[in-house]
């Protein structure tokens, strides 16, 4: 009894961040429809201030409220340059623009702050207190007491000020609120100030408890999330409460997991937590977020028509060849030019899921990950040959994507995202990180491939690997291509964008989806154990959750429905070609945020993706040097202006 | 009138959302090889009982059959593919799709080996003489290879009927498939629903197209606050004062030009 007092209240401290990180989640929401994913890494950022102006000699609590005010500005800039140019975008733009902040604060940190630990120092007395025969620091009581106020706060301040009636007005209605004589745009620049103080709050908060790390801290965001989506994105307290209540199981659960059962995989459950919550959540509820009613809904980004044109493969294949010949020797540019390749074949199955069928999927190097971890089951420990291997991985994740597949017949958009990143979560914590079965700190070991008795060990004869790869690069793009000229590409994509009229016109929705799940974690399997063979040895850090994250943001930027697009994510994927040529130019820190703030400004002006503006602009200066004689020619031309028309129109 | 088979089958339909109902034990049949209009003032629960036959809206009570079947039960696609194809008042085309391929999506068929043979196996050219067909009857040939979006309101609501016919149902439920279009547009598009019959396809329309209704079905249904009031042939709908009070006011039941509730 003694003990499962103690860990609760231990568990208090973490439970008030989440708690609190949570409100700010809500505030976002509410005031403009916005999840956003970057919440944690703004709270990281801000306790990095914190602790650079106490450094510089502020003291404590002056440092505090100047942290809460440019935390704030923050916010307002945020919403001003990244949130409000989107107002209009599809759901899944809108998502990929906050990745695009937490990209960019991420990557900045380390430059700004520095890699060395920092002791944060506490603002709450420390103290110990006895309560009930249990002693333990005074700070959790404060924590409990702060989480409460803010909560009862903000509630009141939500209900009973005219702004606070004005944020629920234009939530529900933004017509509406126009109508009467609100501004949107001032309610959601005053949400996203106050919630960004709040995340500074947080962050100055639970740093002392845990410690300034950027890979845990943005993962705050998940249980974060999960409490914001139990109080369905509107109400203060229930997130709040959720928030507290999964800090206390989780510290709970470090207190008795040794007294579970030895097969029970231990040291995943309390990361695992959040996702299980989430799941639950999704299964009461049903459809969580309530739908915004905003002016428009934007389009999903164009699906070009999937046609192979001979010419550029035989063009692009030479390329490649060219750049492994040209660059033997040098290893940073085979591998690189082989990792993109390998980025290539797992983005291409975001194009299948993400694109074609408009499911947003943040496990796709989750699935990578199954095939890697299996091609080391099986090539090292079974010694299943080389191909048998490959296609063995990519068939043992289908299972998994089905199963990760299943919460998209009940939730979509935003909501599948959470679901899905949780799942990446889970899987990460479950088998990932568990060292029984990863091989712990040395990884776990692929032994050299070899085809038809013929060595393509890629240390070796890194162009022969490199050959292999293109050539099943190649095979997925011509799927890929292939699916969305067929029938059941078609049923993908009117799924994608109406459902009730894909039913109506016979399309089994539910099998729909199911398809494009098993087949993107099918190709995500079978690239991620390619790169298995490519590394010799597997570290699970490049199948992280936030690896997912960061290969969905680049394949959006670079045209998540088309498959050239997910080629050229490849190319531009971190670790890939363009980043090594962009290390040589700039120092590799920077590729990051640059990368960030690329993948904002083009979710805001290119709606499509790189890849299709870049095949209009071609296309148009064809048309300029020759006059046009292929209809298909005239229609993509035409496209943009069209679709803005019936964005303009609105109706729905 | 002469005995046709019963092809669609309503008994005692029922829909309710949450305390109100919608449709109120609904019975009424479609004869094969016939243009049925089903008509009635805004909120009389037209689009309720289309919701309902064809697996949109839950029917709280009474059975649907179809050619003999009962379909209560089935989903919206099952019932797709059980040959009965409708349209939405609000159009719902698939935007990224041009004009063929949302027609193509109507005349496909899912198997179970689809995926594997759509990834793995050589591009098939679907020259379906039934694509064919609709395009031409539809007037759409000439913006087959366009995006929906290119397109104008009337056209609009043509590709929709299209898609709905690609599949070659037996029965297509046509919800107000000419509002929006213009008197000449909706003159053009009631000489369609004849080619129908004549190539097999019954017909159900649901308009408020008063004209069109009493000039182009063989029998009509009036549906009233979700209760049937009257049924039969456009000049016995004319003459019934049920209807005339009802639906057409106090105008004299002789003019057909009635311009009815237009939303």
């Amino acid at each position: 009894m003694h003990d499962v007092l103690l860990f609760a209240v231990l568990g208090l401290g973490a439970g008030a961040v989440y708690a609190i990180l949570g409100l700010g989640l809500v505030l976002v929401h509410r005031g403009s429809g916005v999840v956003n994913f970057a919440h944690a890494a703004i709270a990281l950022f801000a306790a990095y201030v914190f602790v650079d102006l106490t450094d510089r000699g502020l003291d404590h609590w002056t440092a505090f409220a100047v942290t809460l005010v440019l935390a704030a500005c923050g916010g307002v800039l945020i919403y001003f340059l990244v949130i409000r140019p989107l107002r209009e975008a599809p759901a899944l733009a809108r998502l990929v623009a906050t990745l695009g902040v937490l990209l960019t604060l991420q990557s900045l940190m380390p430059i700004v702050f520095g890699l060395d630990a920092r002791t944060v120092p506490s603002l709450l007395p420390s103290d110990p207190v006895e309560v009930l025969g249990v002693t333990f620091g005074r700070d959790r009581l404060w924590l409990l007491g702060i989480t409460i106020v803010l909560t009862v706060v903000l509630s009141a301040a939500y209900r009973f000020t005219r702004f606070g009636r004005a944020t629920q007005a234009a939530a529900e209605n933004e017509k509406g609120a126009i109508l009467l004589g609100y501004s949107p745009t001032m309610i959601g620049a005053a949400n996203w100030a106050i919630a960004c103080s709040l995340a500074a709050v947080a962050g100055i908060l639970i740093a002392p408890i845990t410690s300034l790390s950027a890979t845990t801290f943005t993962l705050l965001i998940l249980p974060a999330l999960a409490a914001a989506l139990v109080g369905r994105f509107s109400s203060f307290s229930l997130t709040a409460l959720t928030g507290v209540l999964i800090g206390v199981t989780q510290s709970e659960i470090t207190r008795y997991q040794g007294e579970l059962p030895g097969w029970f995989p231990q040291q995943g459950l309390k990361d695992a937590l959040p996702f299980l919550v989430i799941i639950v959540a999704m299964i009461v509820t049903g459809k969580l977020i309530p739908r915004r009613g905003t002016l428009s809904e934007g389009r999903p980004p164009f699906a070009t028509p999937g046609l192979i044109r001979p010419r550029w493969v035989l063009v692009g294949a030479a390329a490649v060849m060219l750049g492994l010949i040209v660059a033997e020797g040098s290893t940073t540019y085979e591998s690189a030019i082989t990792y993109s390749m390998i980025a290539g074949i797992v983005s291409l199955s975001l194009v299948v899921v993400t694109g074609y069928v408009g499911q947003i999927s943040l496990a796709q190097m989750s699935f990578a990950g199954v095939g890697a971890f299996a091609v080391s089951k099986l090539a090292e420990e079974n010694g299943v040959p080389f191909l048998p291997a490959l296609a063995l991985s990519a068939l043992i994740a289908v299972p998994i994507g089905l199963l990760i597949g299943l919460p998209a017949l009940r939730v979509r958009g935003v909501n599948l995202a959470i679901v899905t990143i949780g799942a990446a979560v889970a899987i990460d914590s479950f088998i990932f990180q568990n060292t029984d079965w990863s091989g712990g700190f040395d990884g776990l070991g692929v032994p050299k491939p070899t085809l038809f008795g013929w060595s393509i060990d890629p240390a070796a004869h890194p162009q022969r690997f490199g050959a292999f790869v293109l050539v099943v690069l190649i095979a997925c793009a011509v799927m890929v291509c292939q699916l969305r000229r067929s029938d059941t590409g078609r049923r993908m994509l009117a799924v994608r964008d109406n459902e009730r009229a894909a039913a109506a016109n016979g399309v089994n929705v539910a099998a729909t989806k199911l398809q494009a799940f098993a087949l993107s974690a099918f190709i995500a399997a079978l690239g991620g154990s390619i790169l298995a063979y490519q590394s010799g040895r597997i570290s699970f850090q490049r199948f992280s959750p936030l690896q997912s994250i960061f290969l969905v943001a680049i394949a959006y930027t670079a045209g998540i429905a088309s498959v050239s697009g997910g080629i050229l994510a490849g190319v531009l994927a971190g670790g890939g070609l363009s980043f090594v040529l962009v290390g040589e130019l700039v120092l590799d820190d920077w590729y990051g945020v640059i990368s960030g703030v690329v993948l904002i400004v083009v979710v805001i002006t290119q709606p499509d993706g790189m890849a299709v503006s870049w095949s209009r602009l071609t296309r148009r200066i064809g048309r300029l040097r020759a006059r046009p004689h292929d209809a298909l020619t005239e229609v993509d031309v035409v496209q943009p202006v069209e679709r803005r028309m019936t964005v303009a129109q609105g109706t729905r | 009138m002469s005995e046709r088979a019963r092809l669609l089958v309503i008994e005692d339909v029922t829909v309710r959302y949450g305390g109100l109902t919608a449709v109120d034990a609904v019975s009424m049949h479609v004869e094969a090889g016939r243009v049925t209009g089903l008509i009635g003032p805004n909120g009389a629960g037209k689009t309720s009982l289309v919701d309902a036959l064809t697996g949109f809206a839950p029917v709280s009570g009474g059975r649907v059959r179809l050619d003999g079947n009962d379909i209560t039960r089935m989903s919206a696609h099952q019932r797709a593919r059980r040959d009965l194809g409708r349209t939405f008042q609000s159009i719902e085309l698939f935007d990224d799709l041009t004009v063929r391929e949302n027609l193509l999506v109507g005349a496909s068929r899912a198997r179970w080996w689809s995926l594997f043979r759509d990834t793995l196996g050589p591009t098939r050219e679907l020259a379906s003489r039934n694509i064919a067909w609709t395009l031409d009857l539809l007037g759409l040939a000439d913006v087959a290879d366009r995006l929906p979006t290119q397109l104008s309101q009337g056209r609009r609501k043509l590709v929709g009927v299209g898609r709905a016919l690609a599949a070659n149902p037996r029965l297509v439920l046509l919800d107000e498939p000419a509002a929006g279009l213009d008197s000449d547009e909706s003159e053009v598009f009631g000489s369609h629903l004849r080619a129908l019959t004549e190539h097999g396809i019954t017909v159900l329309l649901v308009d408020h197209d008063m004209r069109l209704v009493l000039s182009r079905c063989d029998t009509i249904w009036v549906l009233e606050f979700g209760r049937v009031i009257a049924s039969g042939t456009p000049e016995a709908i004319r003459a019934d004062p049920r209807v005339i009070a009802a639906y057409l006011g106090d105008r004299s039941a002789s003019t057909t030009s009635v311009g009815g509730a237009n939303e």
